[in-house]
C-alpha cells in the first residue's frame, strides 16, 4: 500500500495553515498569517483572525496544492483542527475542510491542535517511539504530555495554572517596549545581555509546589515580578537594560521548563521528549533543552523552528497517522471544541 | 452558469442555516435547520443531504450561490467557506447574494413594486436593515437601533429566508445577463458608529465575501494611545 495523501487545515488561531503530506513526507506547508494585521492591536484579536482566514483559506489551499504538485481529487483523506482554539476562527477551517470533505467524497479527522504539534516531529525525526514525553509550549498552551500512541492515547502530565509561556513572552516584550509577538523579539534581545543579571522568580519549583504541582507551570508571577523590576528602574531615570532583563526573564522561563521536563523524564522513566509550540522555537529552549538533557541520556527532539509554530503540515501530520492506522474518521457534523481536551486525539 | 443547470443555493447570515438545490424542471430539494450556535456542525450534513435527495451527481452542479449576509458574522463565514470551498473543488463558479435581496424578492412575487423594508436579527439589540423598491435595492444594508430604521409608509419584511428565492434572485441576474462583480472586499466606514458599507455595488451578483457592517471589537494600539 502507498502512502496516504492528506491535506491538513489549521486555523486555531492567527495562521491559516496548509499542509500536504504523503506518509511522513511532507509535500507542501503553506500559510498565511494575520499576524501584522494584529500587531496593530498589540495581541490577536479573534474576530481579526477570523476574518482574514476566509479571505486566504482558498488562495492558500491553492498555493499548497501546487506546491505539493498534486490535484485535488488525488488526497486520501482531509484533517482539520477541531479544537482547541478560538471558536470563531476554528470554524472557518473546519467549515472548509467539511466542504471539502462532501464535495471531493473524501473521509475527514477533526484533530486535536496539541497532538498535532506533536506528530509532526515524525515528518523530520521519524517514528516516535512509545511511549514518549511531549513538551508543547506556545502564546496559548504549556504543556507537559505523556503520549502513549499519537493516534488514540496522550495523557496529561501538567499544565500551566495561569497564563501560557508564550503569553508571558508578549506581555514582557510590551513592558520592554518590543513588537507583538513578543518571542522572536526577546529572543533577539537577549542573545546581547546577561542571563545571570537579574534573578527572576521561577514559577512552581519550591520543594512543596514540586510535590503538589510537579509538573504544572505557573508564569503570571514571574510576568508580573519584571512588570515591577521595569517600574523600579524607570523611577532611576536610568535607561532600561532591555537586554540583560530579556536574557533574564528568557532564562527563568527556560530553566523551568527544562527542569520539570527532565523531571518528567526521570519519574517515569521515558528518554525521549519531544518539544513543540510556537515557545520552541527560542533558540535558548533549544540549546538548554538539548545539553541538560544530554548530561541524563535523554533524547530531545525538536522540529524546525517553522515547523513549531502554528502550521498546516502538522495537522496533515497527523491525519496521516491516524488514516494510516485505520483509525475511523469523524461524523460530518463533528463539533469545533475552543476546549478540546488534550486526552481526545480526534473529534468523534 | 448558462442555459439550464442546476444550482446549489446557501445562506447562514441568520440563526437558519438554509440550504436548496434548484435542478431546472424539477421541484426544488431544501433542506432547513434553525440552530444559531451550529452552523458549522450542520451546514455541510444539510448540503450533503439535499445533494442526496436530488438524486444528483455532485459533478452535475452548475454553481453555488451563497448569502453574503449582513448577519452575525461567525455564522455567516460558515456558508460563504463552504460555497467556496465546495465551487474550488468542483471547478464551478460561486456568487454572493446579499441575503436581503432573497428576503424582498420572494415577497415581491406575490406583491410586486412596494416599498418595503428587510430586517433581520443583528444581536446586540440591533437590526441589519435594507429597504427595497420591489427587489431593486434603494439603501445599502444597515445596522441600527430598530427605532432607527427609516420606514415611514414602509412595510417592515421580518421573515426568514428561502434559499430557494436565493437561488432565484440570482437565476433571475444571470438571466438579465448581469456580470459579476470583482472586488476583493466591501469598505466598512467606521465614521458611521458601528460602520456602515459605504458602497455595495448596485446589483444582484457579487463576489462571495462576508458583508460585514460593524468593524472588529477591539481598538488598535494607536487608537488606544
Ligand atoms: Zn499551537
Amino acid at each position: 500500500m502507498t502512502s496516504p495523501l492528506i491535506l491538513g487545515i489549521e486555523t486555531s488561531c492567527d495562521e491559516t495553515g496548509i499542509g500536504i503530506v504523503r506518509g511522513t513526507e511532507l509535500l507542501a506547508d503553506t500559510l498565511a498569517s494575520s499576524v501584522e494585521e494584529q500587531a496593530r492591536f498589540g495581541g490577536v484579536v479573534p474576530e481579526v483572525a477570523s476574518r482574514a482566514h476566509v479571505e486566504a483559506m482558498i488562495p492558500t489551499i491553492k498555493k499548497s496544492v501546487t506546491a505539493a504538485g498534486i490535484s485535488l481529487n488525488q488526497i486520501d483523506a482531509i484533517a482539520v483542527t477541531s479544537g482547541p482554539g478560538l471558536a470563531g476562527a476554528l470554524v472557518v477551517g473546519v467549515a472548509a475542510a467539511k466542504a471539502l470533505a462532501v464535495a471531493l467524497n473524501k473521509p475527514i479527522y477533526g484533530v486535536n491542535h496539541l497532538a498535532s504539534h506533536i506528530a509532526v516531529d515524525t515528518l523530520e525525526n521519524g517514528k516516535l517511539p512509545e511511549p514518549t514525553l511531549a513538551l508543547l509550549v506556545s502564546g496559548g498552551h504549556s504543556s507537559l504530555l505523556k503520549v502513549n500512541n499519537i493516534t488514540y492515547q496522550i495523557e496529561s502530565l501538567g499544565k500551566t495554572l495561569d497564563d501560557a509561556a508564550g503569553e508571558a513572552f508578549d506581555k514582557v516584550a510590551r513592558v520592554l517596549g518590543l513588537p507583538f509577538p513578543g518571542g522572536p523579539w526577546i529572543d533577539k534581545a537577549a542573545k546581547d545581555g546577561d542571563a545571570l543579571r537579574i534573578d527572576f522568580p521561577k514559577g512552581l519549583m519550591s520543594k512543596e509546589d514540586l510535590v503538589d504541582h510537579t509538573f504544572d507551570f505557573s508564569f503570571s508571577g514571574l510576568k508580573t515580578a519584571v512588570a515591577r523590576w521595569v517600574q523600579a528602574w524607570e523611577k532611576t531615570g536610568e535607561k532600561i537594560p532591555v537586554n540583560n532583563v530579556a536574557a533574564s526573564f528568557q532564562e527563568a522561563v527556560v530553566e523551568v521548563l527544562v527542569k520539570k521536563t527532565l523531571l518528567a523524564a526521570k519519574q517515569t522513566g521515558i528518554n525521549t521528549v519531544v518539544i513543540g509550540g510556537g515557545v520552541a522555537a527560542n533558540s535558548r529552549l533549544r540549546s538548554m533543552a538539548v545539553s541538560e538533557a544530554e548530561k541524563v541520556g535523554v533524547t530531545i527532539r525538536i522540529p524546525r523552528p517553522g515547523l513549531c509554530t502554528d502550521n498546516g503540515a502538522m495537522v496533515a501530520a497527523l491525519g496521516s497517522h491516524l488514516f494510516s492506522a485505520g483509525i475511523e474518521p469523524s461524523q460530518i457534523n463533528f463539533e469545533v471544541d475552543p476546549i478540546f481536551p488534550i486526552t481526545q486525539v480526534k473529534a468523534p | 452558469m448558462k442555459g439550464p443547470t442546476n444550482i446549489l443555493a446557501i445562506d447562514t447570515s441568520t440563526n437558519r442555516i438554509a440550504v436548496a438545490l434548484l435542478q431546472f424542471g424539477k421541484p426544488p430539494v431544501v433542506a432547513i435547520k434553525d440552530d444559531g450556535l451550529r452552523h458549522a456542525e450542520y451546514a455541510t450534513a444539510l448540503i450533503q443531504q439535499v445533494i442526496k435527495d436530488s438524486g444528483l451527481m455532485l459533478q452535475e452542479l452548475g454553481g453555488i450561490v451563497c448569502g453574503i449576509g449582513p448577519g452575525p458574522f461567525t455564522g455567516l463565514r460558515v456558508g460563504i467557506v463552504s460555497a467556496q470551498s465546495i465551487g474550488y473543488a468542483l471547478n464551478i463558479p460561486v456568487f454572493g447574494i446579499c441575503s436581503h435581496d432573497a428576503i424582498a424578492f420572494e415577497y415581491a412575487q406575490k406583491n410586486p413594486n412596494q416599498d418595503v423594508t428587510v430586517i433581520t436579527d443583528a444581536r446586540r439589540k440591533e437590526v441589519y436593515w435594507t429597504r427595497y423598491q420591489g427587489i431593486k435595492r434603494i439603501t445599502t444594508p444597515i445596522v441600527s437601533k430598530l427605532e432607527e430604521v427609516s420606514n415611514k409608509g414602509v412595510k417592515i419584511l421580518h421573515q426568514p429566508l428561502d434559499p430557494v428565492s436565493l437561488a432565484n434572485v440570482a437565476i433571475e441576474a444571470m438571466n438579465r445577463t448581469e456580470k459579476r462583480v470583482e472586488i476583493k472586499s466591501f469598505t466598512t466606514d467606521s465614521a458611521q458608529g458601528d460602520g456602515a458599507v459605504v458602497a455595495l455595488p448596485n446589483q444582484v451578483l457579487l463576489p462571495p465575501i462576508p458583508l460585514y457592517l460593524r468593524k472588529p471589537d477591539a481598538l488598535t494600539l494607536a487608537e488606544r494611545a
